[in-house]
């Protein structure tokens, strides 16, 4: 029984084996042209990360000889109070993705029935991306500067409020002042990809809706929605990840403060990394980012295709 | 950002100094037969008459000797970022380089340095007799590493931490300048303070900083020393402990705190802000007193030229706590380095000998007379200290008055960046913003620092 089993493993990883080999040689070509990128990944991105991963596992000094600690610099983050500020801050902070969805797919929308001008309006929606973070965020330092900036001084002017409100010293007003400048900051990425998918949508789809009766929120949630369920996938993917490394920004504004009331784990990676030279520690945090990201973004996609899957039921 | 040295620059003609010994003179002569050595300098970048003044320096150096010297001007951030560490570990060691004592334990700790005490005995006489005050200041500061403790050399001091107030607003308060201040303890500050803020024209009585950063190295250290003595400073005597939990330092925080937002005689956003920020509110009008370092003398000198030369603005020492002290010695240091793995002994020798002749250049009684000036710093060399120019604002005796009941500085332990801001800034900070009392803060600070850097 056991031989005929290991007899049938066999025959099939020698089928296995044979079709692998004819596959590679009819399409060595292609194979070949992959190569490089396949290197870059390996050598570049995963054996660092995975390098990473085992650093973890260590002290690991910029200086001196790394000393294996097991699973302490985890226990160490997850007994650590300023961790999990850290972890609500980039909660909160990943939720600019919403912001950034809801300003992108309806820039996109209203630009979409634009017949004239459309090209100067892509232009002045897609121009402040251009701008480094760290140039958007000293214009918010500006203007939110609780004793010369311009919109504290129009709110005092006008009575609306009767002292400057001292943001930065505030933990939740920080956190919400980043999350709403970062929305700001980033979410053309969204309105580029939504308007490319929009404008490939057919206008006999439309023209079909509404010879058919069907209203503008008909056609949005008929029409529209469907065609622009793989940019959303997109869009919420590459924001999820973009938003979740974001560094400079929130570094430059409130550098992690007051406390670590706007520490988002990318800055604690830093702190450990550039200002204490902990690399164990670093990778730690850089790990559970990995995860974290990883785990938004699955979730998020598997639960649209089960959203798709019911719909299309 | 701090900024030095900026008011009253005095005249830096070439002129010959008055050397006794063989080494440096004017005749060209020089014992490292023209050699070039290399500096790797911060102090540079505090001000253009602080990068000016180091020019010149050097240019007299070469035209004194026959050496050159190869001037690497560097930044704050590869001292912090361990770039200068990684450099040096791999053979590129400068001969002389300059950043804070406190951030060169990690050098010492890596053999990457000369000890400045086997350099003493070559240093003139005149050098050697005016800098020796500061041997007990030295080993206060090296105590944790092993041998002779003077293991670099000053450039000069920032004395921490001189009070600093408007004249104008004592005087419109019904205060005098001349008997009111400078504080001589907390409670005598409250005192001030209340009346300058309901009395005086100023919003704010007595500015503190609570930016990490500036909550750790302004005020605090001053006074927690000043209270406590050794149980006040960053580690203790052996370097393997914090002391950050102290009661000096739990008071100390409750003081600050207290003053923030128990008595709100400072600004109301006063958990963020820097000592910048106080120098900008002091300019202003809208605070009347405060606490910055030396560091800041720059920025007030170049932001309100009038207030620095009329006395408008006033300095004094910190007041003699419990424990006697009145603040601390913040090193300005400069360093001579190891031979290079790859130099061969002879060309050492050389380069080594034409360092320690612009050592001579830079601590002699010519350069150090200018150093308060250009740099901002309290001569290393005690000889010149009569000699510095005096000013309307008590400035230079403020510093000298420090120095002079001062002892210890900050530690040059190998973590001290680790010790000193980034893992008890933030924390600090929560106590200025309420989220936790100042006795939690200071034992969750330690308890991070124990748990980080002495594990």
């Amino acid at each position: 029984m056991f031989a005929r089993i290991q007899k049938g493993l066999s025959t099939n990883l020698g089928h296995r084996y044979e079709r692998v080999i004819a596959v590679l040689k009819e399409h060595w070509f292609t194979y070949l042209l992959f190569l490089p990128t396949l290197l870059y990944l390996v050598f570049i991105v995963w054996a660092p990360f995975i390098r990473g991963i085992w650093m973890s596992l260590h002290i690991w000094p910029a200086f001196g000889v790394p000393e294996w600690d097991g699973i302490q610099n985890y226990t160490y983050l997850l007994g650590w109070d300023p961790f999990f500020t850290s972890v609500r801050a980039t909660a909160i902070y990943m939720t600019m993705t919403i912001l950034q969805l809801i300003l992108a797919l309806g820039a996109s929308l209203a630009a979409r029935n634009l017949s004239r001008f459309d090209n100067i309006v892509d232009g002045i929606f897609l121009i402040p991306y251009t701008m480094p973070p760290v140039v958007t965020g000293t214009v918010w330092l500006y203007i939110l500067h609780p004793n010369s900036g311009p919109l504290m001084g129009w709110l005092l002017d006008s009575g609306i409020l009767s002292e400057p409100i001292f943001w930065r010293t505030d933990g939740t007003l920080s956190i919400s002042v980043l999350t709403l400048v970062g929305a700001w900051t980033f979410w053309q990425l969204g309105y580029l990809i939504f308007a490319a998918s929009i404008s490939g949508i057919p206008d006999e789809h439309y023209e079909t809706a509404r010879v058919y009766g069907a209203s503008r929120i008909q056609q949005f949630l008929k029409v529209t929605m469907p065609h622009l369920k793989g940019a959303f996938i997109i869009v919420v993917s590459l924001r999820i990840v973009r938003n979740l490394i974001k560094v400079s920004q929130p570094l430059q504004m409130t550098q992690g403060g007051p406390g670590f009331d706007t520490s988002v784990l990318g800055i604690l990676l830093y702190r450990f990394t550039l200002n204490q030279r902990a690399y164990g520690l670093a990778f730690a945090v850089g790990f559970i980012m990995f995860l974290l990201a990883i785990g938004a973004t699955f979730l998020f996609i598997r639960e649209f295709r089960r959203g798709q899957m019911e719909a299309s039921a | 950002m701090k900024s030095l040295g900026a008011a009253g620059v005095v005249g830096l003609a070439g002129c010959s100094g008055d050397n006794n010994g063989a080494t440096t003179g004017t005749d060209g002569g020089s014992n490292a037969g023209g050699t070039t050595i290399e500096l790797w300098s911060l102090i540079h970048g505090q001000s253009q008459i602080a990068n000016d003044f180091l020019e010149q320096t050097i240019q007299q150096y070469e035209e004194e000797t026959n050496n050159s010297v190869r001037w690497v001007k560097e930044n704050t951030q590869n001292v912090q970022n361990g770039n200068w560490r990684q450099r040096m570990n791999q053979g590129n060691i400068p001969q002389l380089f300059n950043t804070a004592a406190s951030r060169t334990g990690a050098f010492v700790a890596d053999d990457l340095i000369t000890p400045y005490s086997e350099i003493i005995p070559e240093l003139d006489d005149e050098v050697v007799s005016g800098t020796e005050w500061a041997d007990d200041v030295l080993n206060n500061i090296y105590r944790g590493f092993e041998g002779d403790s003077r293991k670099i050399a000053p450039l000069g001091f920032v004395m921490q931490e001189p009070f600093v107030a408007r004249a104008d607003h004592f005087e419109e308060a019904g205060l005098d300048i001349e008997s009111d201040f400078p504080p001589e303890s907390y409670e005598e500050l409250i005192d001030v303070a209340t009346t300058l803020q309901e009395e005086g024209p100023g919003d704010y009585g007595f500015q503190v900083h609570g930016s990490p950063g500036d909550l750790m190295d302004e005020i605090m250290p001053t006074w927690s020393h000043s209270l406590g003595g050794t149980e006040g400073l960053y580690v203790n005597e052996d370097w393997d402990d914090t002391l950050l939990d102290s009661d000096a330092w739990k008071t100390t925080l409750q003081q600050n705190v207290e003053i923030h937002r128990d008595l709100e005689l400072s600004a109301p956003n006063s958990a963020s802000t820097s000592d910048e920020d106080a120098c900008r509110l002091l300019i202003d009008g809208s605070a009347s007193m405060s606490q910055v370092g030396m560091l800041n003398y720059g920025l007030l000198a170049g932001q309100a030229p009038d207030m620095i030369e009329d006395g408008t603005l006033q300095f004094g020492p910190s007041w003699e706590g419990e424990s006697g002290y009145r603040g601390e010695f913040n090193v300005q240091s400069i360093a001579m380095g190891a031979q290079p793995p790859d130099m061969t002994d002879s060309t050492w020798e050389n380069k080594r000998a034409a360092t320690v002749e612009f050592l001579n250049l830079l601590f002699s009684s010519e350069i150090q007379q200018q150093v308060f000036d250009a740099w901002g710093l309290l001569p290393y060399n005690q000889n010149v200290w009569e000699d510095v120019p005096r000013k309307e604002n008590g400035i230079v005796e403020t510093a000298i008055t420090t120095a002079e009941g001062s002892e210890y500085g900050w530690q040059a332990h190998p973590d001290m960046a680790d010790i000193q801001y980034n893992i008890p800034g933030p924390v600090f900070q929560q106590a200025m913003t309420g989220e936790l009392s100042p006795e939690e803060a200071c034992d969750r600070a330690a308890q991070q620092i124990r748990q980080q850097v002495f594990r």
